[in-house]
């Protein structure tokens, strides 16, 4: 009977009135749903791209070595659970210097790295006169035709100095073992090519440069300041930072993960996503509180045929509870519209409907990351709050309908 | 129930409503009985309180003071629930106007009081189908009531009316948006019904001749109910 009975409500909704009166509140409710849905779908693109970028450029977990310690002593505080998820073990370091070419001259944080490892690095973009991989770096760096020791250039920074392989720059580093004005100080470099990780303080400010190679030039620059260490899941890297931090075998090395490294970005992140959740779970509001309105408004243009209802023996909960029902096919039905609209926009935005300016979004289209768990957990916020204020509202209708004491059906004659 | 038992009785029923501050009495100690399978009508002027009677005995509204006792059983302590369940089951209703629901075809408004029992929707269209026949509707089951003459809607709600074999059906002035030729045809319907099932009828209206064909006639006046 319920279902029945809903149906034949939802049917007839604005029937007596104006049909527009329905379809106005299934689009309203329904663009509103969309919009949660296409918001926090683009939130969770902005937010991967950001990761991967992160992920790609730092390591995952970065044990600093204070004490000058070799490979050995690190080997030996690595359990084997640890080694299980372990990509690679990167020793790396990092020095400040000045970058003169053709005149110009850019603060440059010149990163010494591990060659022989770094084939085991899978994210970074790199390119020479076309893109290369990762891989291909170490080739590049051996099979260079020149005596000079090499370096690779963040993309921005290459495209500043207008570099081209091949080409020679030079670096100053002040040394402790020189005067201001020593040789020494100064080095050339070849120019292989450029990497691009996606951020721009990365892309506009970092040299790669062989790691024996930077310790020969610059010995003061120490045996490594750390190691770099690729998980298999980076999100583990949390958990692992917490694991060797506590554990007092490892704590000749400080331990610090990519997500501690960049805490406050990745806080503000998903702040950003909570507040915009929360300013469009209200335009969700907004529209269901729409919806009681023409609830309410369906109940007094239906208020005959409650009536009878009642008199045929629908108690007054019982039709509110009809009610309810009516208001949840609606609910449904502005979801399945809202999925469709929504999931359409974020296919569309995915395959690049929307441009953007790469320079400054660091991706030429709008990035979209949403999974099912994401959408379940939408659908289910959705219906829950409908249901909530649906229970609400048409409670405090029902509270008011007097349908025992209408006058519409019996007292005509009286 | 055997016939001549008593169906339905009220016992001393007052009715007060309060008009712009004032209470208005509109029953004062009215008592009333019918038994099974009898036909009785009651008359009265306008605003002498039938309706307010024929709600009260329908259980529809409680009396200010007073009680109605169904097969023996005061309705007093009956739960909201459980006086909704007994109107659907025991009650049929007639009014004035037909009060069909619009969007429904005259089998599904036929069906309603069957599927508020608990009947499966293909169940209570099929009883439907059967009831409207036996009104002379056959031709009309999937009509709209918009498509429907006065007389055709008022058989419908016939139909409607003892879909459940109430054993009581209560009409409000059930052929007052009749002429009086149609209207005499859908009252003769009414009571060969009533008489089919063996229900009890309890009429309120203004139109003598239909009162006259009526077992017993009752008058409401000032509160009162008197046999005439």
């Amino acid at each position: 009977m319920n279902n029945f009975l809903a149906q034949y409500f939802l049917k007839s909704f604005g029937s007596l009135t104006s049909p527009w009166i329905r379809r106005l509140s299934l689009g309203g409710l329904s663009l509103s749903l969309a919009l949660l849905l296409i918001t926090q779908g683009v939130f969770g693109g902005f937010e991967k791209i950001f990761k991967e970028s992160l992920q790609s450029f730092n390591a995952h977990l970065v044990a600093l070595n204070y004490g000058n310690f070799p490979e050995k002593n690190l080997r030996e505080v690595l359990t084997p659970e640890f080694e299980k998820e372990l990509v690679s073990l990167n020793p790396f370091t990092y020095t400040e210097s000045l970058l003169l070419s053709q005149g110009k001259i850019r603060g440059l944080s010149l990163k010494g790295l591990d060659l022989k490892s770094l084939d085991k690095i899978k994210y970074l973009k790199l390119y020479n006169n076309k893109l290369i991989e990762v891989h291909e770096i170490k080739d590049i760096f051996l099979n260079k035709n020149s005596d000079l020791p090499a370096l690779i250039l963040g993309k921005d920074l290459v495209e500043a100095l207008q570099l081209k392989p091949g080409q020679q720059v030079k670096l100053f580093r002040a040394s402790d073992l020189a005067s201001l004005d020593s040789p020494r100080n100064f080095q050339a470099f070849v120019f292989l090519g450029a990497f691009e990780t996606g951020l721009k303080d990365f892309d506009s400010a970092f040299a790669l440069v062989d790691l024996e190679v930077l310790q020969s030039l610059w010995p003061e620059a120490g045996l490594s300041q750390g190691w770099e260490i690729r998980l298999k899941n980076p999100d583990r890297a949390l958990y692992w930072q917490d694991f060797f931090q506590e554990n007092e075998a490892s704590s000749l090395f400080h331990w610090i993960s990519w997500q501690k490294l960049n805490e406050p970005i990745l806080k503000a992140l998903r702040y950003d996503r909570l507040v915009f959740f929360f300013i469009m779970a209200l335009v969700v509001l907004v529209a269901l509180a729409s919806l009681a309105g023409f609830l309410a408004l369906m109940v007094l243009e239906r208020d005959q045929d409650l009536q009878l209802l009642y008199f045929l023996g629908v108690s007054k909960s019982k039709i509110n509870r009809l009610f309810e029902r009516v208001a949840f096919f609606f609910s449904l039905k502005a979801l399945f519209w809202a999925l469709i609209f929504g999931l359409g926009v974020l296919w569309l935005l995915r395959y690049g409907f929307w441009s953007l300016s790469k320079e400054v979004y660091r991706v030429d289209h709008v990035p979209v990351e949403l999974s099912w768990s994401l959408v379940l957990l939408l659908v289910t916020f959705s219906l829950l709050l409908s249901w909530l204020v649906v229970r609400f509202s048409l409670g405090r209708i029902f509270k008011k309908l007097e349908l025992q004491s209408s006058k519409n059906l019996v007292s005509r004659s009286d | 129930m055997k016939k001549n038992e008593t169906l339905l009785e009220a016992r001393g029923l007052f009715k007060t409503y309060a008009k712009e501050g004032q209470p208005l009495e509109v029953l004062k100690g009215v008592d009333f009985s019918l038994k099974v399978g009898e036909s009785v009508a009651i008359l009265g002027p306008s605003g002498s309180g039938k309706s307010t009677l024929l709600k009260i005995l329908g259980s529809l509204e409680a009396p200010s003071q007073g009680e109605v006792y169904f097969q023996g059983k005061s309705l007093k302590n009956f739960s909201p629930e459980t006086l909704s369940q007994f109107r659907n089951l025991h009650m049929g209703f007639v009014f004035q106007f037909h009060f069909l629901m619009p969007m429904l075809t005259a089998e599904e408004n036929v069906s309603l009081p069957g599927m508020i029992k608990g009947l499966g929707k293909r169940e209570a269209l099929e009883r439907a189908r059967y009831l409207l026949e036996e009104v002379g509707l056959k031709e009309r089951l999937d009509f709209y009531p918009n498509q429907l003459s006065g007389g055709e809607r008022q058989r419908v709600a016939l139909a409607r009316a003892i879909f459940n074999e109430a054993p009581m059906i209560l009409a409000d002035e059930p052929t007052g948006n009749l002429d009086r030729e149609y209207g005499q045809q859908v009252f003769e319907l009414l009571l060969e019904l009533k008489t089919s099932l063996g229900s009890s009828l309890l009429m309120v209206t203004h139109n003598w001749d239909l009162a006259k064909q009526c077992e017993r006639r009752l008058e409401l006046r000032e509160g009162l109910l008197k046999a005439i």
